[in-house]
């Protein structure tokens, strides 16, 4: 079943094919604010208006104009940065450390994993907002190149610079303290 | 020759390696080595996702239950509402213009004041 059918099925009454679209984007959208830098607490959050939001909205979303997965992180980044703005004006760190991860890798030293998940974290951390959140919505499977300029508003010669540069900082961080 | 640089800007840039990129990037040692740091780093990518929290999904359609549930113009609040107003009021615009506009009123009273009593003494036989 793709989006737009279950879009099609919820605006035509039936409730609960909202739960499957949420079943399919809560990974994706929890992975997008986390490495935003969201805290476990503030990614729920933010998370829970995203989907209510799309739910509100969704008699205005046109398939024409943009696939969901585009139409669903655009507002998720909207809301984040209203929520980091607000954070900011509170006073509050919404960025306080990058939320716990589900799994270690696997190779066989589950010491070396957990340090290269660390290392990560603190690399992912370091990168430049703009940089990070472009690679990050570059490795959400539904969203195609030109879909993520779409959603940050900039060029598709600027996503990929920009996935290039993240890669090569975050690779640079792994490599160098592993040689 | 291959060029290296373009089978290592296509690894860098996360992009799907031709048979023939793949091919050089197994022979060539330099290619085979920037293939393998970012092999190391999507795989730890892979693992690096924040964790969605149990029974998230039935909170998200209890929402949308209550927002089914509340009047038309009426929205499910994931906050309070006493909170959003509180929020609204945090917004600098907003305090901006409840600053100016207490220190206009004090401005005006004050003004109003003194006028008063000056008309007042003027009225009682006082000079101007």
């Amino acid at each position: 079943m793709d989006d737009e059918f279950l879009v099609r099925q919820i605006l035509g009454g039936n409730r609960e094919a909202f739960r499957l679209l949420v079943l399919r984007y809560q990974r994706p959208l929890f992975r997008f604010l986390g490495v935003l830098g969201f805290a476990q607490d503030a990614a729920e959050d933010v998370a829970q208006q995203t989907f209510l939001r799309v739910y509100r909205s969704l008699a205005s979303f046109d398939p024409r104009q943009a696939k969901f997965a585009t139409w669903l992180f655009t507002i998720a980044k909207r809301l984040a940065a209203n929520e980091r703005e607000r954070a900011h004006h509170r006073r509050e760190q919404p960025v306080q450390s990058l939320p716990e991860v589900e799994a270690p890798p696997a190779p066989a030293d589950p010491a070396v994993a957990a340090e290269r998940t660390r290392r990560l974290a603190a690399a992912i951390a370091a990168l430049p907002e703009a940089l990070r959140s472009t690679f990050f919505l570059s490795q959400v499977k539904e969203l195609t190149l030109d879909e993520v300029a779409a959603v940050e508003g900039c060029a598709l010669g600027t996503v990929k610079s920009r996935i290039h540069r993240a890669r090569e900082q975050l690779r640079a961080a792994l490599v160098e303290e592993e040689s | 020759m291959h060029p290296c640089n373009e089978t290592q800007e296509k690894i860098a840039a996360g992009q799907r390696l031709s048979a023939e990129d793949q091919r050089h990037a197994a022979a060539c040692a330099r290619c085979a080595a920037v293939a393998a740091s970012y092999s190391l780093l999507d795989a730890t990518l892979e693992t690096f996702a924040p964790r969605v929290p149990d029974g998230f999904a039935d909170g998200v359609m209890a929402l949308v239950a209550a927002e089914a549930a509340v009047p038309e113009g009426g929205t499910a609040r994931t906050v309070g509402r006493g909170q959003r107003m509180l929020r609204w009021f945090e917004r600098p615009p907003v305090q901006l213009i409840v600053a100016n506009a207490a220190a206009l009123c004090a401005v005006f009273n004050v003004a109003w004041f003194v006028m008063r009593v000056f008309l007042a003494d003027v009225a009682l036989g006082g000079t101007p």
